[in-house]
């Protein structure tokens, strides 16, 4: 890895930090690698160990991690974070995933060989998902159709629904309202006309029993069979998304 | 080296060495010079310069050398006051560590 090639990976990685705080460090590093001019930018570069390392460095300290954090002892800055000076850096915080680096040098040889196992597993995941990309893309005309007319019957359920849910409610209240009006007319009437008032009065009573019945459906309706129902939504979508854990 | 440098004597070691030149220094010279002393890795010294610098014991300044920028590090009031402190704190300890290993029998 050259300078510029570390330069531009340093920066990458402190994309994120506070300008201020980012500037001055790719300032200081920058600086650094001109002052050890030619011959030694490769030893110095070799020395600070991954530009991950010095990323994971900054940010620790932005965060006040490493005033408590390691030793300076024979071997340089010992700090179970940063272990290993010249190679990777021990995970920890949210620290950027280690990418391995193409050394040229021979005496990384073995350091490398470690993590292949890893490697390809990452690798196949990664054929996993190229192979569903092209899924996708291949299928997507007739997705598109099937999507389609799945969610066109969805939002179909979605509708009835909705229209049940404020039916329920409005029958209810409708009930109420005529049964207890009609009561209050066959009152009205019994002082002049005394049997259509009785007749207007029995006729409100029953509809105020009607309009009892269906509060206690709504009862049932908005307490019981609603949240019933956002649950098992839920439950499907769970399952839906996290397929085999949910089923064991 | 067999013993280890915690991070105040570190802290005391760029103070004193930072504290040499009027002027001020630079990161690469003050990386190289405690190196001279103590063995410690090209990148370690970043973290140290820029907390002595937030709490004030360094300020900097740029200037312009060989075309381009050059970030020098001057130490200021506190950081003598800093300095100070370490360098009688050190007198102390090491005083008493060295009494201890000349009053013993080998």
């Amino acid at each position: 890895m050259n300078r510029d090639e570390f330069m531009r990976e340093l920066e990458y990685l402190l994309a994120d930090i506070p300008d201020e705080e980012k500037e001055d460090a790719i300032e200081y590093y920058r600086d650094y690698l001109e002052e050890a001019g030619p011959e030694n930018v490769d030893s110095v570069i070799r020395e600070f160990g991954s530009p991950e390392r010095i990323a994971a460095m900054i940010r620790a300290d932005m965060n006040g991690h490493l005033k408590d954090g390691g030793e300076f002892t024979e071997s340089g800055y010992q700090d179970e974070r940063f272990r290993d000076p010249n190679y990777q850096m021990a995970k920890r915080y949210d620290l950027p995933e280690v990418t391995e680096q193409p050394v040229k040098d021979s005496g990384y040889e073995e350091q490398k060989s470690e993590p292949a196992g890893r490697k390809r597993k990452d690798d196949r995941r990664l054929i996993k998902i190229i192979l569903w990309i092209v899924l996708i893309i291949a299928a997507s005309p007739m997705l598109f159709g099937i999507g389609g007319g799945i969610i066109g019957i969805l939002a179909g359920f979605i509708g009835i629904l909705f229209a049940a849910v404020v039916a329920v409610g409005a029958v209810t209240f409708a009930f109420l309202a005529a049964g207890f009006a009609l009561a209050v007319a066959g009152f009205t009437t019994m002082i002049i006309h005394p049997l259509n008032g009785i007749l207007l009065l029995g006729l409100g009573i029953l509809i105020l029993g009607l309009g009892i019945v269906s509060l206690a459906v709504c009862g049932v309706f908005y307490g019981k069979f609603l949240p019933f129902l956002f649950r098992s939504c839920i439950d499907l979508l769970n399952r839906l998304l996290h397929g085999r854990r949910a089923r064991t | 080296m067999v013993f280890n440098t915690g991070a105040a004597l570190l802290d005391a070691i760029v103070l004193a060495v930072v504290s040499r030149d009027q002027e001020g220094t630079y990161g690469y010279k003050i990386t190289q010079d405690v190196r001279n002393v103590i063995e410690i890795s090209e990148s370690t010294l970043y973290p140290v310069l820029r907390r002595l610098q937030k709490e004030e014991c360094l300020e900097v300044y740029d200037l312009a050398y060989d075309g381009r920028n050059r970030r020098y590090y001057k130490i200021t009031e506190k950081g003598r006051i800093q300095l100070n402190l370490y360098k009688s704190e050190w007198a102390g300890y090491s005083q008493k560590i060295s009494r201890i290993f000349e009053e013993a029998h080998i």
